[in-house]
C-alpha cells in the first residue's frame, strides 16, 4: 500500500516528515518497505513572473520574455507558448538547472537571439501531458522561490507492507488513524474543494448509516430499478443515480492526490471514485446510465457460460460461483472485480449510476483467482471491508463527483441491506492480558489504548470501530500500537469483528 | 562349467600369489614408483554453511531446554494450514504459495506442522526446535529460493508469556550475532500466533548507524524472525487446553542468518554447490 505524505497531512491537518511516519509505523503498526520522494527531480526550478513579452525579432511564433527570476536584473528568456502573457507567474528553469528526464539547461541563441533559461510547461516538468503552453501558476510567491517550496507538488510515497489481518491500512484514513495515537491528533475527513459551493447532495436526505425497515431486496431509484438478487454474494448493496455530470480531466488537486500514490489520472468521475477508495478503503464502480438496459441493475449469480468484455478488453467467461452485476438482459461487471469496457463512463456520458457494495470476501477471491485478474477493488473485497462505513462513503463521493463533474440527484440513494448488522462486540478479559504479556497491564490503560484508535469500551466489551475487520482470523482485530492491545482474542470472537455478512461465511 | 571354474580359481591364485611376491620384496624394489612424489591430495568434506548455522542455532536452543523435532516434508493441508488456523480461502494463503502433490498433499510450507504433530503426541510441557527443509512457488531470486531451510522453536506450558518470548529471543540474538547485540519486537501478523511479532536485531554491517547502509536501506535494523504467543485456536486444534496453557513460538531462515553473518549478497550461492564458495566455511 503506497500512502502520501501530503494526502495524509490532509487528514491529521498538521505537516509531517515522510521518515518520522515510517518509523512510527514501523514500530507500531506495520513494516515500511521504503520512503519515496517524487518531484524532487524538480529541485532547480524557481518561481519567475514575466514583466514584458516581445515580438521575437526573427521568428513569427517566438516571443521574448523579461522575466524576473528573483536575480538583480531581469533575464531575456526566448518562448514559444501561445499562453505566455506579462504579469503572470510561471515555472522557470535557470541556465544550469537540470529537468526531469536529465535535461540540463545551457544558454543558447534560438534564432539569432541568446535565451537566459526556459519557462516550462506542465509535461517539461512531468506534472502532466500538457504541453500546449507553459504552465501557468496561481501563486503570490516571489519570484526566485523554489518551485518546490511555492506549489505543493513535492510528496512523499510511504510504502507500508499491509498484513492480511489489517485491510483499515489499505487507506488514507485507517493509516491516518494509527498516526493520530502516536501523535496524538485527530483525523478529520478533509473538505472537498468546491464542496460547498454545490452543497451536500444537492439537499436531499443523507443515506442513514443503518438500514431502514423493510429491508427490501428491491427498490426503485430515480427510474432504474435494483434488484438484489444473491445477497449472500453482496450482503449490502447501495445506488445512487447522478444525472447531468460533465466528464472530463480533474481539476489538478485531485489528480495530483492520485498521482502522488501512482496511480493514473482518467477523468474526473473515475477519479471521484478512486480517491475514494484510498481515502476511506470502499470500492465504488460509477458506470454510463445510458448503457443500462431496463433500466435496471441486478445484482445475481452469473449463469455458466456468460460473457463479458472487461475494461482490458479480456473477453472474459464467467461461471455460476461468480456474482455479476446485471442490466436488465446481461452482466455488466464482474461484481467486485471489474466493470464492462461496455459500460464504462465515457466523455458521452451524462447520467452515472454510482454502486457502493459490500462483496463477500471469499466470492470475490475466488472469482478473481479464477478470472485471473486483480484489481484495487477485489483487493480489498477480498481482505473485506467496513460494511457499516459505506452510507458516509457513498455520500462523500457524491458530494466529490457533484463538486468536480457538477450533475443533480433527484432521489436519495437507496440501500439494499437484508439482513443488517450491528457493530460487533468483542470481549477483554484484563486478567488474560496481563497473564498472557507476563506485565501486569490495567484496565484503564487497556481502555485508553483502544479507544485511542477508536474502540468504544463498554463494561467488559470493546466495540470496533470502521475498518477493523479480518475474517475470521480470530483475534486479529487489533494488532494495535502498544502491543499489549493486541491480546482481544477470546473465545467469543469466533466471527469477523465487523459485522459478518451471512453465518456461510463463518467456516474457521 | 567345472573346468571353467577350475581355470578361473588357478588364475586367481596365481594372482594372488604374484601380489604377494611382490609386497614381500618391499616397496623399494619397485622401480616404477618415486617416493620423492608428492602425495595426491584428498578432497576432505566438510558440513554445509547452511548445516553448520542449523546446527549451531540447535545448539543455542539446546542449552535454553530445547529439543530438536523433526516430521516429513511432504504434509496435508491440515497439518500445513488449517491445525494452524489459517481460514480457507483467505490471502493470508497468499504469502504462501505451495506446490502440491496432488489432492490436498502438498509439500510444506514452513516446519510449523512439526508443532501440531508435536502438540497432538505429546503433553506439555514442550520445548522444541524443528529444522527442515520448506518450499515455495517463489521466484529464484538473490533473496528467494524456491527450496529453503527453517528453525521453528515452540515452547507450551502453564504460564509462558510474552517476556520469556522475548527474553529467550534476544538471548539467542547475543549469542549467535555478539554479546552487546540490540533486538527490537514490531508488531506483525501470522495466523497461528496472537499477538505477534517480528524480531529486528541491529544491523550486523553498519553497526546500527543506519544511514547510508544499503543492508539494512538506511533504518540500522535488520528483520530475522517472526514470532508470538501461540493462537488459542492452534492449542484447541490439538486438543491443548488453552486456557491452562499458553505457549509462544518462532520462525527463522538460517540461510538469512548465514547471510547476515557472513555479508553473503545472494542466496543462490548457497545452491551452486561451488567448492571455492563452499571452502570458506568450513
Amino acid at each position: 500500500m503506497i500512502v502520501s505524505r501530503r494526502w495524509l497531512e490532509a487528514l491529521l491537518g498538521r505537516p509531517l516528515e515522510g521518515r518520522d511516519i515510517a518509523d512510527r509505523l514501523a514500530r507500531q503498526v506495520a513494516p515500511v518497505d521504503a520512503v519515496v520522494p517524487i518531484h524532487q527531480d524538480l529541485r532547480d526550478v524557481l518561481i519567475a513572473r514575466v514583466l514584458e513579452v516581445r515580438q521575437h525579432p526573427n521568428a513569427d511564433r517566438l516571443t521574448l520574455c523579461l522575466v524576473d527570476a528573483g536575480g538583480s536584473a531581469p533575464l531575456e528568456v526566448v518562448c514559444g507558448a501561445p499562453n505566455v502573457q506579462a504579469g503572470k507567474a510561471y515555472p522557470f528553469a535557470p541556465v544550469g538547472a537540470t529537468l526531469p528526464g536529465g535535461l540540463k539547461l545551457e544558454r543558447r541563441k534560438i534564432r539569432g537571439v541568446e535565451s537566459n533559461g526556459m519557462l516550462c510547461s506542465a509535461k517539461e516538468l512531468g506534472l502532466g501531458v500538457d504541453h500546449a503552453g507553459i504552465l501557468e501558476l496561481q501563486t503570490n510567491a516571489a519570484p526566485g522561490t523554489p518551485f518546490l517550496e511555492a506549489i505543493p507538488v513535492a510528496d512523499e510515497q510511504i510504502v507500508i507492507d499491509v498484513s492480511a489481518n489489517r485491510p483499515d491500512l489499505l487507506c488514507h484514513k485507517g493509516v491516518a488513524r494509527e498516526l493520530a495515537v502516536s501523535l496524538g491528533a485527530t483525523v478529520k475527513l478533509p473538505e472537498i474543494p468546491g464542496g460547498s459551493a454545490v452543497g451536500r447532495l444537492g439537499g436531499l436526505k443523507h443515506a442513514s448509516p443503518t438500514a431502514q425497515p423493510p429491508n427490501r431486496p428491491t427498490a426503485t431509484v430515480d427510474g432504474v430499478e435494483v434488484r438484489l438478487e444473491d445477497p449472500e454474494g453482496a450482503p449490502r448493496y447501495m445506488i445512487a443515480v447522478v444525472r447531468g455530470v460533465k466528464v472530463g480531466p480533474s481539476p489538478v488537486w485531485l489528480s495530483a492526490r492520485l498521482q502522488a500514490i501512482g496511480q493514473r489520472s482518467i477523468n474526473n468521475i473515475v477519479d471521484a471514485t478512486n480517491y475514494i477508495l484510498f481515502e476511506v478503503n470502499q470500492p465504488l464502480h460509477a458506470f454510463d446510465l445510458a448503457r443500462l438496459r431496463g433500466p435496471a441493475v441486478v445484482v445475481r449469480r452469473a449463469k455458466a457460460g456468460e460473457q463479458i468484455v472487461t475494461l482490458d478488453g479480456v473477453v472474459r467467461k464467467l461461471t455460476a460461483e461468480m456474482t455479476a452485476i446485471c442490466d436488465a438482459e446481461r452482466p455488466t461487471i464482474v461484481a467486485g472485480v471489474m466493470g464492462s469496457a461496455e459500460s464504462e463512463v465515457s466523455e458521452t456520458t451524462t447520467d452515472i449510476v454510482l454502486e457502493c457494495a459490500y462483496f463477500q470476501p471469499t466470492r470475490i477471491r475466488r472469482t478473481r483467482r479464477a478470472l485471473g485478474v486483480s484489481s484495487e477493488s477485489s483487493y480489498r473485497f477480498e481482505r473485506g471491508i467496513d460494511m457499516l462505513a459505506m452510507p458516509e462513503a457513498l455520500n462523500r463521493a457524491i458530494d466529490l463527483i457533484r463538486a468536480v463533474a457538477g450533475g443533480e440527484m433527484r432521489e436519495a440513494s437507496i440501500d439494499l441491506w437484508p439482513e443488517p448488522q450491528q457493530p460487533r462486540s468483542v470481549f477483554v478479559r484484563d486478567a488474560r492480558v496481563s497473564h498472557l504479556l507476563g506485565v501486569p497491564v490495567p484496565r484503564k490503560e487497556i481502555e485508553r489504548y483502544l479507544s485511542a484508535v477508536g474502540r468504544r469500551t463498554t463494561g467488559w466489551r470493546c466495540r470496533c470501530p470502521a475498518g477493523a475487520r479480518t475474517s475470521r482470523a480470530r483475534s486479529t482485530s487489533s494488532k494495535r500500537s502498544h502491543g499489549s492491545a493486541a491480546t482481544i482474542h477470546s473465545r467469543t470472537s469466533s466471527g469477523p469483528i465487523v459485522p459478518a455478512p451471512s453465518p456461510t461465511r463463518r467456516r474457521s | 562349467m567345472g573346468g571353467a571354474a577350475n581355470a578361473l580359481k588357478h588364475d586367481l591364485e596365481r594372482a594372488i600369489e604374484e601380489r604377494e611376491r611382490d609386497l614381500k620384496r618391499g616397496a623399494t624394489a619397485l622401480a616404477d614408483v618415486d617416493l620423492t612424489m608428492p602425495g595426491r591430495g584428498q578432497w576432505r568434506g566438510a558440513l554445509h554453511i547452511v548445516t553448520q548455522i542449523v546446527d549451531e542455532i540447535c545448539d543455542i536452543f539446546r542449552e535454553l531446554g530445547f529439543t530438536r523435532a523433526v516430521g516429513p516434508e511432504a504434509e496435508t493441508e491440515r497439518y500445513n494450514f488449517y491445525a494452524l488456523n489459517f481460514p480457507k480461502d483467505h490471502p493470508a494463503l497468499d504469502a504462501q504459495d505451495s506446490f502440491y502433490l496432488g489432492g490436498d498433499v502438498l509439500l510444506r510450507t514452513h516446519t510449523s506442522p512439526v508443532q501440531i504433530r508435536t502438540l497432538e503426541n505429546y503433553k506439555p510441557p514442550i520445548r522444541i526446535v524443528t529444522p527442515g527443509r520448506c518450499y515455495r512457488r517463489d521466484p529464484f531470486d538473490a533473496s528467494h529460493s524456491p527450496v529453503f531451510e527453517q528453525i521453528e522453536g515452540l515452547g507450551v506450558d502453564e504460564g509462558l508469556t510474552f517476556v520469556d518470548l522475548k527474553s529467550i529471543l534476544a538471548a539467542f540474538a547475543r549469542r549467535i550475532f555478539s554479546p552487546t547485540t540490540k533486538v527490537r519486537f514490531r508488531p506483525s501478523y501470522f495466523p497461528f500466533t496472537e499477538p505477534s511479532a517480528e524480531m529486528d536485531v541491529q544491523c550486523q554491517i553498519c553497526g546500527g548507524g543506519g544511514s547510508g547502509c544499503a543492508a539494512c536501506k538506511g533504518t540500522g535494523w535488520m528483520e530475522i524472525l517472526g514470532s508470538g504467543m501461540v493462537h488459542p485456536a492452534v492449542l484447541e486444534n490439538c486438543n491443548v487446553d488453552s486456557e491452562k496453557y499458553t505457549g509462544f513460538a518462532w520462525g527463522m531462515g538460517p540461510e538469512r542468518i548465514a547471510m547476515l553473518r557472513h555479508g553473503i549478497p545472494d542466496i543462490r550461492l548457497f545452491f551452486d554447490s561451488d567448492v571455492r564458495f563452499l571452502e570458506q566455511f568450513r
